[in-house]
């Protein structure tokens, strides 16, 4: 009885509908981000792969993100169901139902994923470089084709190296790794001083 | 079946929803705009903690003269003048 009561009561006025609307907007937009941000990603990954960039920002989140997208689109489903008051119990259950399958899909997929990604990038002689990768959660690895590229603690320029690399001719090929030391301690050396005119009192 | 179903979908939407924010965080830079703005709140501070230590010494003097008076109205308690 309380749950009906429940029902009756959260099923009309403006404030449920604002919620579900809200609730669906969200799920929608996580969608859009996933495909726009990571998908483009993805495809610029094997654009790199393939003419042996050198280097190559790898995310092992990508594939199991869009395996994840029906999942997303199924609760946005029943939320519009029930903001049209039109749901039955056989059309929740069929949005659930397609919820968990590609929910527990997505779980299973990314360990394996991951695994296989790695693999794969050792196998054609990359090897990953914390200090050019971003620090944020679930962020893309970046992998540089040798292990001398990769420079210590070069964290603070780390975008600016990279757009570096974008620019080599030919894809960074024939690039000594004395070159990017050198690239990498001028960029630093730069970025130190446009702090220190910027923010004299950190340096006292 | 049941009782895993609600975990894996707030599990994956939870990543989702996760993956989607440091996404836009990692593409508009949000981070390096923080820390300039933690920059510019601390180089306001240093200019003005001189005016912060005369309040504070300001305030201290107060609770000197007036303890009670100084607790109520940091605490806003009841004040009674017969317990003066």
């Amino acid at each position: 009885m309380h749950a009906l009561d429940d029902q009756v009561e959260t099923d009309s006025g403006n404030f449920f509908k604002l919620k579900t609307v809200f609730y669906i907007s969200a799920l929608l937009s996580v969608n859009y981000i996933i495909v726009a941000l990571m998908g483009s990603a993805l495809l610029e990954h094997f654009e790199r792969l393939q003419t042996g960039n050198i280097y190559i920002s790898v995310s092992g989140w990508d594939i199991p993100a869009l395996i994840s997208l029906p999942c997303f689109l199924a609760l946005a489903a029943a939320l519009v169901l029930r903001l049209l008051n039109r749901t039955t119990e056989k059309r929740l259950n069929v949005c659930l139902k397609v919820g968990l399958f590609f929910s527990l899909l997505t779980i299973i997929s990314r360990p394996i994923y991951g695994y296989v990604i790695s693999t794969k990038m050792e196998q054609s002689g990359y090897s990953p470089c914390w200090s050019y990768s971003s620090p944020s959660l679930m962020s893309p690895t970046v992998w540089v084709r040798s292990e001398a590229y990769c420079i210590e603690n070069a964290g603070k320029v780390r975008k600016e190296i990279l757009i570096w690399m974008d620019e080599l001719p030919d894809a960074g090929a024939g690039v000594s790794a004395e070159a990017v030391r050198k690239q990498a301690n001028e960029l630093l050396y730069s970025w130190d001083m446009e702090d220190r005119a910027k923010y004299p009192h950190l340096y006292k | 079946m049941a009782a895993i179903g609600p975990i894996a979908l707030v599990v994956v939407v939870g990543a989702g929803i996760t993956a989607a924010l440091n996404a836009v965080s990692d593409h508009y830079e949000l981070t390096d705009k923080l820390a300039s703005l933690l920059k510019d709140a601390e180089k306001r501070m240093l200019e003005s903690i001189a005016e912060t230590r005369r309040e504070v010494r300001r305030g201290l003097n107060y609770a000197d003269e007036d303890p009670v008076g100084f607790m109520h109205s940091l605490f806003g308690g009841p004040y009674f003048r017969g317990y003066r």
